[in-house]
């Protein structure tokens, strides 16, 4: 492709500008608008930035965050700390250049008191140092990396992505007796954690992998994900492993457990819990009867909290069961809740920095004089970014649906209970039925 | 004796790879055609993938009927995206880079509508009940879509090869590309003849998403995978030539299956370098509709 001479028709121009313009359009109306309505601006009111994928190969993820986030509010009646709240919405994309300019936007622009959503850890890694350096916490409520030195602004209702494999590795290791488990997943660096987690704790409990060289198969990644697994399940076959332990998420869980059964491979298959979680599970549902998979909820787990957010949301949602991110993101807003609360009752604790002013905007032109007066109002009455922060390690033991957890001081995760599910079908519906408590992990 | 002889872990993988590259030559098939005939650089070759794949989740019910009705509508919607492309596209002529932002620009648009008519989960398309299940070969379990994928792929490989070298369209299409000026002045109509192309080029693509739909299957990025492989494939077995894009898609088949059996983990490293080779040493001089 060489550079083409300048000088064309006119028109040609005219034609390409216009058609990027409305191309440019289209994208701006389509991911804008919710801001725009800035009427009704009450003095108490709160703002907090929701940032999930509204678009790009995450969207799933993001509609369903959204709407577990959306359910946990009417239940708390619109308020957060007994406090209305106004909810800004934004796209966090494929976690790089549109996480950040939609968390600057919501920052900046929209003066949020606390950004909530991540649906990938990609999002966590991008919005990092832009926490560290606005003072506005994000708590986090999907993927998590495992390499955040300092999470004073980040708190994550969702896991680390080391903890599933961890959590069934002592339980696999006694299933299989002396028998190898062929481990394989996905080469990124999810896939790497994931798998990581569970290869280094089964070693640990004494198993033994049956992969050649003793390490795990990762499926190619880069220049595409991998969507044809028969080579590795012909390995599979020959190599009469125990017991099959994996991680794949999305499209790519749907056809490797498609080609497991196609290829007839009768191995046991056990797994990290998006294996068979939500879409996955709804796509699959026969074929993925009898795996069994480790995560840290199920919508069968028998609680009062449970039932009574399993019923909220099949009403609310025709019937469908939710799952793992509608927990995490419904979760999200009970920690807002309490926290605000206890902001609001002791402002300013011995423990907090003194210097509690609201986050300074690096673009002072952009304050609009609502969003001042409402930042004014908030830090007149001790709510701001800092307070928050603050109060986050102060909000004790939460009452989840996935059974109560609270923050670790290390990383500032859930220490909660991982459970061990297997794949059945519950009436007309495939659900991953709970079999038992494996092990409280969490820091 | 002697089938089962034949029948070991390493032939099975290779029929693996012979399935998938058909995939990937009946994919990739259009798009050569676009670039190396019509003269257009199209990257919205995927997104037709993916609209027949939608079909196939959409219109499937197990049976016949259902993939019949796939296919008739992927030859229609095939036809008008192919249509729809040639207009796009008609004033950036010889403006490659123009061509590539503007299809792409398509592509983004047709991403988002798709996720919002069908839903951003990803799905999971069933073959006809006929197809649906595994027969057993020598102790290997195979399944029997990806036999008769086979069958139909190698029929669309003779059809096409025979179209494009044989047949009295295949010369206009061929003239066109070797010196348009002279097909128009021997009173052949270049424009509608790239403007045919396209349109052929699309109905491929999008029977290809039915056909290829329970292999791959529709789900948001889907566009991008089969976009790569598509072009990988073009550029290994040069721009516009049907058979160097079989070979292509055969090898870049073997390797994604073959290939990750025997050395795992260079499978990526191998699509680049071949890439490189086909670029660096095989130099074509002024290949057919190629802007020099």
């Amino acid at each position: 492709m060489t550079p083409q001479p300048t000088g064309r028709r006119h028109h040609r121009w005219l034609t390409a500008t216009a058609a990027i313009a409305a191309t440019t359009l289209l994208a701006v109306a389509g991911c804008a608008g919710s801001s725009l309505s800035d009427s009704d601006t009450t003095a108490n009111e709160i703002r907090i930035g929701l940032i999930v994928p509204k678009s790009g190969p995450y969207k799933a993820i993001g509609d369903d965050q959204a709407a577990g986030w959306r359910l946990a509010l009417e239940k708390l009646d619109g308020k957060l700390g007994g406090r209305p709240v106004k909810v800004i919405e934004a796209d966090e994309g494929d976690g790089k250049a549109t996480a950040l300019a939609s968390a600057r936007k919501l920052i900046e622009q929209d003066k949020v008191l606390a950004l909530v959503g991540g649906g990938t850890a990609d999002t966590v890694q991008t919005l990092y140092p832009l926490l560290n350096e606005s003072k506005v916490p994000l708590i986090g409520m999907g993927g998590r990396p495992s390499t955040i030195a300092n999470p004073t602004y980040l708190w994550s209702t969702s896991w680390l992505s080391q903890e599933t494999g961890a959590s069934i590795a002592g339980y696999l290791r006694t299933t299989v007796g002396n028998g190898r488990v062929w481990v394989i997943g996905p080469d990124y660096i999810g896939g790497r954690d994931q798998i990581g987690g569970f290869v280094t704790a089964f070693r640990k409990a004494g198993g033994q992998l049956a992969n050649p060289g003793g390490e795990p198969t990762w499926t190619p990644w880069a220049p595409a994900p991998t969507t044809e697994f028969s080579p590795y399940l012909t390995k599979i076959k020959e190599a009469k492993p125990a017991a099959v332990y994996t991680f794949y998420a999305g499209a790519s869980a749907i056809e490797f457990v498609k080609q497991y059964r196609q290829y007839g491979i009768t191995t046991p298959l056990y797994a990290s819990g998006f294996l068979t979680e939500g879409a996955p599970l709804a796509a699959l549902k026969e074929q993925a009867k009898g795996i069994y998979t480790a995560l840290n909820y199920s919508s069968t787990l028998d609680n009062a909290a449970n039932r009574d957010f399993v019923r909220r949301f099949t009403s609310a949602n025709e019937g469908k069961l939710p799952n793992v991110y509608h927990v995490c993101a419904w979760d999200a807003a009970l920690v807002l809740d309490r926290a605000i609360a206890e902001a609001l009752a002791q402002p300013d604790p011995p423990a907090a920095t003194p210097t509690a002013t609201a986050p300074v905007p690096s673009n002072p032109a952009s304050s609009s004089p609502a969003a001042s007066s409402a930042a004014a109002s908030a830090a007149a009455s001790g709510l701001t970014s800092q307070t928050l922060t603050a109060a986050l390690p102060r909000v004790g033991s939460i009452d989840s649906p996935r059974g109560a957890w609270q923050f670790g001081p290390t990383n500032h995760t859930p220490v909660q209970a991982y459970y061990l599910r297997e794949v059945a079908q519950d009436g007309q519906v495939w659900v991953n039925r709970t079999v038992q408590t494996l092990t409280t992990l969490g820091s | 004796m002697g089938l089962s002889g034949l029948v070991n872990p390493y032939t099975i993988t290779a029929l693996d790879g012979v399935a998938y590259g058909l995939l990937l030559f009946v994919i990739a098939a259009g798009l050569t055609l676009i670039f190396g005939v019509a003269g257009v650089f199209s990257m919205a070759h995927g997104t037709l993938y993916l609209a027949g794949a939608y079909l196939a989740w959409h219109l499937g019910d197990g049976g016949w009927a259902g993939l019949g009705l796939a296919l008739a509508a992927a030859v229609l919607i095939g036809a008008v995206g192919g249509a729809g492309l040639a207009a796009a596209v008609r004033p950036l002529t010889e403006r490659p880079l123009d061509q590539v932002l503007a299809t792409l620009g398509v592509a983004y648009i047709a991403a988002d509508q798709f996720s919002t008519v069908f839903g951003a989960e990803p799905r999971s398309v069933d073959p006809p009940r006929a197809l649906a299940g595994s027969v057993s070969l020598g102790g290997y379990q195979y399944p029997v879509y990806r036999l008769g994928f086979v069958a139909v792929a190698a029929l669309i490989v003779v059809l096409l090869i025979w179209l494009v070298e044989r047949s009295r369209t295949g010369a206009i299409v061929r003239a066109v590309v070797a010196d348009p000026d002279m097909a128009a002045a021997t009173g052949l109509r270049t424009r509608t003849t790239r403007a045919a192309v396209l349109v052929g080029g699309g109905i491929l693509a999008v029977t290809a998403g039915v056909l290829g739909a329970p292999v791959i299957g529709p789900a948001p990025g889907v566009d991008t995978t089969i976009l790569v492989y598509s072009l990988i494939v073009c550029v290994v077995g040069g721009l516009g030539s049907i058979r160097g894009a079989l070979l292509a898609a055969l090898g870049v088949g073997q390797i994604l299956t073959l290939g990750v059996a025997l050395v795992p983990g260079a499978a990526a490293f191998v699509l680049a370098a071949a890439m490189l080779i086909a670029l660096t040493i095989r130099h074509r001089p002024s290949l057919a509709g190629r802007p020099e």
